[in-house]
C-alpha cells in the first residue's frame, strides 16, 4: 500500500524525469544548433548584423612640371531612390516636385518611377519572380555642393527614401587647355595611354553594426586594401602650353586654316614643353566635339615638311665634308629640270653658296647636295635624324610617317626627299630632329612623362632622359648648321618675321604644297605652312615648331608660321626670364636697356652672358614672301596649277639619277 | 501507558548550539549570496554603462568621421575650383572685365632665382620682381618663400 511520502516521492521522479527529458532535449537542440549547424546558422546571423561597404579609391591625377593640376577628380554624388522605401504617394508627388525644381527631371516621369515597387528577377532555373524594387537611379551626377543641399531639403520636407552614394567625375580644371594630350579614358592621349597606372584600386569595409547601421565599437571587421591611382607629371609647363594655346588661336583666327599644331621641346632633355593643336575640344563638355578635334594629330598624322628638311641634309653634308659652307652650288638660275621634272626656286640665282641654299632656301641647291650624297647616304643621314622612327612620346597610336626604304625610292626621289617632298613625317618627329640640330647633332627620345607619384607613399619615381645619340662626326658642324639657320631669320633671309629683337633665333620656313589625290598634283592653294627653330640660337632654350594647314590669304610658311612663332617665342622667353642680349638690341633700346640694367647688379640672375657686338647685315628691302615656292601674284595664285614635266627626256643633261657628283 | 523515560537533558543541551549554528551558517551564505548579486549587478551594470557609453562614442566617432570625410571632399572641390580659377584663360578673362591696367615687366625688372628649401622634395622658383626707377629702387617679393 502507497503511503503519503511514496506518493509525493513518485511526484518527484515525474517532474525530474521531465526536466530531464526538457533538458535533454535542449541540449540535443543545442547540439543542432551549436555543432552540427554551426557554420550555416554562424554565418546568416553575421550576414544580418555585418554591414559591407565598397570603397573606391581615387584615378590618379594629371598634373603639368610643376604640379599645376590638368585632369582632377571632382567629388559628385549619384541620386538614388528606393521606392519601396518612399511610402506614400504625397512623399513620391513631393519628391517628384523637388527633382523637377532642382534637376530639371519630368516629374510626371518621376512619379510614375516610384510608383513601381516591384520588379521582374530571373531565377537560376529560368523561371521569373516578383522582388521588391529598391534601386532607381534618378540623378547619375550630382555636384557635392547640390547634393548637400538636396540632402537637407529632403530632411526639412520629412521624405525618405533617398540616398547620396558618393563617387567622382573626372574634371579637367583648365577646359580646353592641352585637351588633345590628355585626351579622356577610351579616347586616347595620357589618360587612355596611363590608365594601368592611374587606375584606383577598389575594397570591401566590412563591420558589425547595429540596426541602425551604425559600427559597433567591440564588434569584428575587415578592410580590404584600397589604393588610389598614381599621379603623373607630364614635362609640359602650363604657362607655356597656355602661351601657345593662345597663339594658335590668333592664326586659326587670322589665317582660317583647317588645322594648326605648335609643338614646343627642350634640346637638352627632349622634354615637350608645349604641344598645342586646333581645333580641340573642351573635355568637361564632350557633346560638341567632333571626330577630328580629340585626335593627338601632332602625332598621328604626318605631312610633307617642305624645306624644314633641308638643314638635316646640309647638316649631314657638312659632316660628310661633301660640302662647305662657303662652297657654291650651281642653281640654274632658279629653274632646274631632273628626271624630265622641273624645280624652281624662289630666288633665281647661278652660282649661290652653301650657306645661301639655308638662307633664301634654295630647291636646287639641296637638290643637288642631294645627288652629292647619293641614295644611301642621304637615307642615313635623314633616318639618323629620326624620321621613320617613333619618338619616345608615349602616346598612341603614333605615326612613323611616310620613309621609303631605298630599293623603293624612284628616279625623283633624291632630289625631292631633300625638300620635304615624298617623305611625310609628325611635328613631333620635326621637333626631334630640330633638337638634335639645335643641341650639337644630338638625338634624344621625346619625354611627356616627368615623373610618377605613389600618392600613398609619396614616393616619386622619375623617368630620367635616356641618353643620346651624337650625330655628329665632325664637332664643327654643330655650330656650322646653327650659323646658317641663325641667317635665315636675318632680314634678307626667308623668315624675316621670325626674327625677335635682342636674340639670335635658328630656325627654317617650310611651305610645302599639298597632294591632290584627285588630280595626281600638287595644289598650288592648299598647302603646310611651317617654322621650324630654336632659341636662342647659340643657347637654346627650347625648340619650336609651327604647323598650320591649308591657310587661307597665304601659303607660305614665312608669312603665316614665322610670326606666330616669334610670338610664341617672344612671350616664352620672357616667362622662362631669358635675357635678351644688348648686342642684339636696336640701338636705343640697348641704351635704354644698359641705362637701366647698370643699377640693380644681381648675381643670381641667369643673363645671357654678353656677346661681342656682331655686324649686323645691312637692312634690306623686305624680300617677298618666304618660303620654298616662288611668290605669285595673287590672281596667279587663286589658279589651281599641276607640277608638269618640261622636258620628258629625263637624262638630256646626262644627269644619272642615282650617282652622287656634283648635280651638274 | 509510557514506560519510557524522555530524555530531556540531552535535547535541550544540543538544540540551542545547532540553532545558532544554522543561523549564523545561513547568514554567511545570504551575505556571500548578496555580495555576489551586488558584485555581478555592479558588474553588468558596469558593462552596460561602458557599453552604452561605446555605443554614444561610436555615433560620436561616426558623426565626426562623416563631418572630417564631408570636409575632405570639399577640400577635394575647392582644389579643383582653385585650380580652376588660377588658369590663365580665367585670368585674361578677369583682367579683360576688370580693365587692370597690367603691363609686361622690362627684362631688366625681372630676375629669377632658386630658393633652396625643402618643399616636398622640390625645389621651387621663387620670382622676384625688382622695380627699378631713378630715385627708388624697391623689391616686391611676388612668389612662394
Amino acid at each position: 500500500m502507497l503511503t503519503s511520502n511514496d506518493g509525493v516521492r513518485v511526484r518527484i521522479y515525474i517532474v525530474v524525469a521531465v526536466l530531464l527529458g526538457l533538458f535533454a532535449y535542449v541540449g540535443v537542440r543545442l547540439y543542432f544548433l551549436q555543432v552540427a549547424r554551426h557554420d550555416e546558422l554562424y554565418e546568416k546571423a553575421k550576414r544580418k548584423y555585418t554591414a559591407v561597404r565598397t570603397k573606391t579609391g581615387k584615378r590618379g591625377e594629371i598634373r603639368d612640371i610643376d604640379g599645376h593640376l590638368l585632369v582632377g577628380n571632382v567629388p559628385v554624388a549619384q541620386l538614388v531612390a528606393d521606392p519601396c522605401n518612399v511610402e506614400t504617394d504625397i512623399m513620391a508627388e513631393k519628391l517628384a516636385l523637388l527633382l523637377k525644381s532642382y534637376f530639371g527631371l519630368d516629374p510626371d516621369e518621376t512619379f510614375k518611377d516610384l510608383q513601381r515597387k516591384t520588379r521582374q528577377r530571373k531565377k537560376e532555373d529560368g523561371t521569373e519572380e516578383t522582388v521588391k524594387r529598391r534601386y532607381s537611379l534618378l540623378v547619375r551626377e550630382v555636384p557635392f555642393e547640390e547634393a548637400a543641399k538636396f540632402e537637407h531639403l529632403l530632411k526639412v520636407n520629412g521624405i525618405r527614401g533617398v540616398t547620396f552614394p558618393e563617387g567622382y567625375r573626372r574634371f579637367y580644371p583648365k577646359d580646353h587647355l592641352m585637351a588633345n594630350v590628355l585626351g579622356f579614358l577610351g579616347g586616347g592621349g595620357v589618360e587612355t595611354a596611363r590608365q594601368d597606372t592611374t587606375r584606383p584600386e577598389t575594397g570591401q569595409e566590412k563591420f558589425e553594426a547595429d540596426l541602425s547601421g551604425l559600427r559597433l565599437p567591440y564588434g569584428d571587421g575587415s578592410q580590404e586594401h584600397v589604393r588610389d591611382g598614381e599621379h603623373v607629371y607630364l614635362t609640359v609647363s602650363e604657362p607655356i602650353q597656355s602661351i601657345v594655346e593662345e597663339e594658335l588661336d590668333k592664326v586659326m583666327e587670322k589665317w582660317k586654316p583647317l588645322t594648326a599644331y605648335a609643338v614646343m621641346a627642350d634640346p637638352r632633355t627632349g622634354n615637350i614643353m608645349a604641344l598645342a593643336q586646333r581645333p580641340t575640344f573642351n573635355p568637361n563638355d564632350r557633346s560638341k566635339m567632333t571626330g577630328d578635334s580629340w585626335r593627338v594629330r601632332a602625332i598621328e598624322d604626318s605631312f610633307e615638311p617642305g624645306s624644314v628638311m633641308k638643314p638635316m641634309v646640309v647638316a649631314g653634308a657638312l659632316d660628310m665634308g661633301l660640302v662647305t659652307p662657303g662652297m657654291t652650288i650651281d642653281c640654274e638660275n632658279g629653274t632646274w629640270i631632273y628626271a624630265g621634272r622641273s624645280m624652281r626656286d624662289t630666288h633665281p640665282a647661278k652660282m649661290v653658296s652653301v650657306a645661301d641654299i639655308i638662307k633664301h632656301s634654295s630647291n636646287i641647291g639641296t637638290a643637288k647636295i642631294g645627288l652629292l650624297l647619293g641614295k644611301e647616304n642621304l637615307d642615313r643621314i635623314l633616318r639618323s635624324f629620326g624620321l621613320g622612327s617613333l619618338t619616345g612620346i608615349p602616346l598612341k597610336p603614333e605615326t612613323r610617317g611616310q620613309f621609303m626604304p631605298v630599293h623603293k625610292w624612284d628616279g625623283l626621289s633624291i632630289t625631292r626627299f631633300p625638300i620635304g617632298y615624298g617623305v611625310g613625317v609628325s611635328p613631333v618627329q620635326m621637333v626631334r630632329a630640330y633638337c638634335a640640330l639645335a643641341d650639337g647633332g644630338k638625338l634624344r627620345k621625346l619625354r611627356l612623362v616627368d615623373r610618377v607619384e605613389d600618392p600613398e607613399t609619396g614616393e616619386i619615381k622619375n623617368m630620367p632622359p635616356e641618353a643620346p645619340v651624337s650625330l655628329y662626326r665632325n664637332p664643327a658642324v654643330a655650330n656650322q648648321i646653327v650659323d646658317l639657320m641663325a641667317s635665315v631669320t636675318r632680314p634678307d633671309g626667308t623668315a624675316f618675321r621670325a626674327a625677335i629683337p635682342g636674340y639670335e633665333v635658328a630656325g627654317k620656313t617650310g611651305t610645302s604644297r599639298k597632294w591632290v589625290p584627285e588630280e595626281k598634283a600638287y595644289s598650288y592653294r592648299k598647302s603646310y605652312a611651317t617654322f621650324a627653330g630654336f632659341v636662342p640660337a647659340r643657347n637654346p632654350a627650347f625648340v619650336l615648331v609651327v604647323v598650320v594647314d591649308e591657310p587661307k590669304g597665304s601659303i607660305y610658311g614665312g608669312v603665316v608660321a614665322a610670326p606666330a612663332f616669334k610670338e610664341i617665342a617672344t612671350r616664352t622667353l620672357r616667362f622662362l626670364d631669358v635675357k635678351p642680349d644688348p648686342a642684339l638690341l636696336p640701338e636705343d633700346t640697348a641704351r635704354r636697356s644698359q641705362n637701366t640694367t647698370a643699377a640693380p647688379a644681381r648675381p643670381t640672375a641667369p643673363a645671357v652672358p654678353a656677346r661681342p657686338a656682331t655686324p649686323r647685315p645691312a637692312p634690306q628691302p623686305p624680300v617677298a614672301p618666304t618660303g620654298s615656292a616662288p611668290a605669285r601674284p595673287a590672281a596667279e595664285q587663286k589658279k589651281e596649277r599641276k607640277f608638269v614635266p618640261l622636258d620628258s627626256n629625263y637624262y638630256r643633261r646626262g644627269y644619272q639619277q642615282d650617282k652622287p657628283g656634283s648635280g651638274r | 501507558m509510557n514506560i519510557r523515560t524522555k530524555k530531556t537533558t540531552t535535547a535541550v543541551r544540543k538544540r540551542p548550539a545547532a540553532a545558532k549554528e544554522t543561523i549564523w551558517s545561513k547568514f554567511d551564505i545570504l551575505f556571500f549570496v548578496i555580495i555576489l548579486g551586488l558584485g555581478i549587478f555592479t558588474a553588468i551594470s558596469l558593462r552596460l554603462k561602458y557599453n552604452s557609453q561605446g555605443v554614444a562614442l561610436s555615433r560620436e566617432t561616426e558623426k565626426i568621421r562623416r563631418e572630417i570625410h564631408n570636409l575632405e571632399r570639399e577640400v577635394e572641390f575647392l582644389t579643383t575650383q582653385r585650380e580652376s580659377l588660377t588658369s590663365w584663360a580665367h585670368i585674361q578673362t578677369r583682367i579683360a572685365q576688370f580693365r587692370l591696367p597690367l603691363q609686361q615687366p622690362k627684362h631688366n625688372q625681372v630676375y629669377s632665382m632658386t630658393v633652396n628649401y625643402e618643399d616636398h622634395g622640390l625645389n621651387r622658383i621663387g620670382m622676384f620682381a625688382h622695380q627699378t626707377a631713378d630715385t627708388t629702387t624697391t623689391e616686391a617679393v611676388r612668389g612662394v618663400q
